[in-house]
């Protein structure tokens, strides 16, 4: 009897240990961080290493071609074809020699890894150093690993051409879903944080759309889901409705999946002014029937006119912050607010809807189809067209190639940036 | 009945997501502890028979007799997969089963399973080698699925076909018996529609398997109860596509099972 209880108790145990991960940590370098012993990169530096390089070494993670995108203040973003894959790399110099550090990932699994790159003096170090007699040349030589084990597999990469000047011209934006993406993909934190936001430019995205709630003391934060459910939100005694508890209710109980506080919507929106180079941000309004318009119109507002003013000082780029109207009750209460037409606003649904709010943006859903003629009218009158939510590359792919957008939201924004900067 | 009493207690007591790691893991650990607790306690007499009454126990069928049962499906849908629809997709699935004999030890097998979103329709052959108590079998099941689901005032429609390798072993303790079953889960295609469009086209991917246990038990004469686990590890869970996941990557989804001989 003794045997069987332990058999069973074996089999229990063996059983409840098949858990998969439903987290992922970043990869880091740890002590062994050389970024920190080089020079960081001028502008320039950056600039000419954009562009489109042919992949010499490791075509199989990552494809024949990536994007190198200088999208973030402090990070370079290698940008794949395949598996949604993406490298997020810090860069410094030593002399005329660059170097890379971060980790890769492929967003649609687990797979993720540490990587290390560098330019050698003679394969584009020069060059970049601004060296007349050097070669137009850049190859960057390194590897990578799994998880935080060592880089030991090669990769290469050897620069093809510049992104072309049409696409860096077009006002295109790559919007990140939920502030850079969900959490049940596994990116660095919670979806709708300070904290995704700040990096989500990492991703590739210039713009990200965000899920706003009100409190039930009228306090405009994010969080999408229509309950604190245990996909968002760390165990605690609340259940139910966000809506039904107090902004200081949800400040002291609640944390998200990964440790972080629901964020109010203006310590999101100040972040993104000072914090980043974001061009674009979708308010996307969650909460019906309790005037979260007129919460968020002057916080919008605000935010705006901060980013101008830096924008004239030359130390981000202009802003954009929109009211999506997703829903009947969010048009309706739109349509009620003085001067409605003045505010910046994004319609989801009909063409009809952009033009009674004079809307800057009209988006379509994409899975509704193109809908060329009803385009050509939005941008006859001005109006610049989205598609949300594609996440398909093929289909991504396919609405870049027509020409006809102006933007799409994805939750995988690198793979947009992608396809938009291999053009 | 005290099987059911059981399962009852402990399906319908615990705490809802108990576990935020993996939902519903809790629950299965402690029912499978009861279930082989139960084993371990109760004395191995006599034989249930080879022309029992059991559905997952491998046990010979004579050929041209079949065996029905009916039961309900426990789900717990993953949450990162079908956020919002998890309130629709919770409601359990309702299953129809028939074993049909063959000569040569051989059997086919029908099931239906439904919940009104999501259909799977699935019909197999296994292979069946009793040995005393022992029971063994290898088989194979093809499955059609399909799902049709307004949102947002746009036609969702999906369609798919699956093939479901398995292995099958049991053993027959005399008052009941219990079955652990292996399968593989192959999609050999899968087809996701808005309308007219297109927007997923998958062919021969592996998906995946699962692992199950089934204790069965008769209640009088040949009308038997049976409550089973079934552990799958999938990429894509046919019953949770209105989430339209865009993973590539496994996620562990229970099923609880409890069944009647018709």
């Amino acid at each position: 009897m003794n045997l069987r209880l332990l058999v069973a108790l074996t089999l229990v145990a063996g059983f409840a240990a098949c858990t998969l991960e439903d987290q992922l940590a970043v990869p880091s370098f740890g002590d062994s961080e050389f970024i920190g012993q080089t020079y960081p990169l001028d502008p320039g530096m950056k600039t000419t290493l954009n562009g489109v390089y042919v992949v010499d070494r490791g075509q199989d993670r990552f494809g024949e071609k990536v994007v190198v995108l200088w999208n973030a203040r402090d990070r370079m973003t290698i940008l794949s074809g395949r598996d949604v894959g993406y490298f997020v790399l810090q860069a410094g110099r030593l002399d005329s020699v660059f170097f890379f550090e971060g980790y890769w990932r492929k967003q649609v699994n687990e797979m993720t890894g540490l990587a290390r790159f560098f330019i050698a003096k003679e394969s584009g170090g020069r060059f970049l150093m601004g060296d007349p007699s050097a070669p137009s040349t850049l190859i960057l030589e390194g590897s990578i690993g799994d998880g935080d084990g060592r880089p030991t597999d090669p990769v290469v990469l050897r620069f093809e051409r510049p992104i072309r000047p049409e696409v860096l011209s077009q006002n295109f934006s790559v919007l990140a879903h939920r502030g850079g993406g969900r959490t049940s993909d596994l990116v660095p934190h919670s979806e709708n944080t300070v904290e995704l936001v700040r990096i989500a430019e990492w991703f590739g995205a210039n713009g990200v759309e965000i899920d706003v709630r009100l409190t039930s003391d009228g306090v405009p934060v994010l969080y999408h889901d229509n309950t604190l459910n245990p996909r968002l939100v760390q165990k605690i005694p609340m259940l139910g409705r966000m809506e039904d508890y107090s902004f200081a209710q949800l400040r002291s109980f609640v944390r998200l999946i990964n440790g972080e506080q629901i964020p109010t919507l203006d310590e999101v929106l100040r972040t993104i002014v000072y914090e980043t180079n974001l061009k674009f941000v979708w308010l996307d309004s969650k909460t019906e029937d309790q005037d979260l318009v007129t919460r968020m119109v002057p916080l919008l507002q605000q935010y705006m006119a901060e980013a101008s003013a830096l924008a004239a000082q030359g130390m981000r780029d202009s802003l954009d912050i929109l009211v999506g109207v997703p829903s009947d009750a969010i048009y309706e209460e739109l349509l009620r607010y003085p001067n409605y037409t003045s505010v910046p606003s994004l319609a989801e649904k009909t063409l009809d809807r952009a033009q009674a709010l004079n809307s800057r943006v009209w988006a379509p859903v994409w899975s509704g189809g193109i809908d060329q003629a009803a385009i050509a009218t939005a941008h006859a009158e001005g109006r610049r067209v989205f598609t949300w939510t594609l996440d398909t590359p093929e289909f991504v792919q396919q609405y870049i190639a027509t020409g006809l957008y102006d933007g799409i939201l994805s939750n995988y924004p690198s793979i947009v940036a992608y396809y938009h900067y291999v053009q | 009945m005290i099987l059911f009493s059981v399962y009852r207690t402990f399906v319908f007591t615990l705490p809802q997501n108990s576990s935020r790691d993996i939902p519903g893991m809790s629950r299965p650990a402690l029912i499978l502890t009861l279930l082989v607790l139960l084993i371990a306690s109760v004395s191995t007499a006599q034989l249930l028979g080879t022309e029992a009454g059991t559905m997952f126990y491998p046990s010979p069928l004579t050929s041209g007799a079949f065996k029905t049962a009916a039961g309900v499906t426990l789900m717990t849908p993953p949450p990162n997969v079908v956020e919002e629809f998890a309130s629709v997709l919770r409601a359990p699935l309702f299953e129809f089963q028939v074993l049909y004999g063959l000569p040569y030890s051989f059997q086919l097998e029908g099931r239906v399973t439904t919940i009104l979103v999501s259909n799977h329709l699935s019909l197999g052959a296994k292979y069946i080698v009793p040995h005393g108590p022992y029971g063994f079998s290898a088989g194979v099941d093809l499955a059609y699925w399909f799902g049709k689901l307004d949102i947002d005032g746009f036609d969702n429609r999906v369609k798919g076909w699956n093939l479901y390798p398995s292995l099958a072993a049991g053993y027959d303790f005399g008052t009941f018996a219990v079955t652990v079953k292996g399968e593989l889960n192959i999609i050999l295609t899968k087809s996701q529609r808005v309308g007219d469009i297109v927007i997923a086209d998958d062919e021969n991917v592996f998906n995946g398997g699962a692992f199950s246990v089934y204790i069965e038990q008769p209640l009088w004469k040949d009308n038997y109860l049976t409550l089973g686990l079934k552990n799958n590890f999938v990429k894509f869970y046919y019953a949770v596509w209105p989430g339209f996941p865009t993973f590539d990557r496994f996620s562990y989804i229970p099923e609880f099972y409890i069944g009647f001989r018709l």
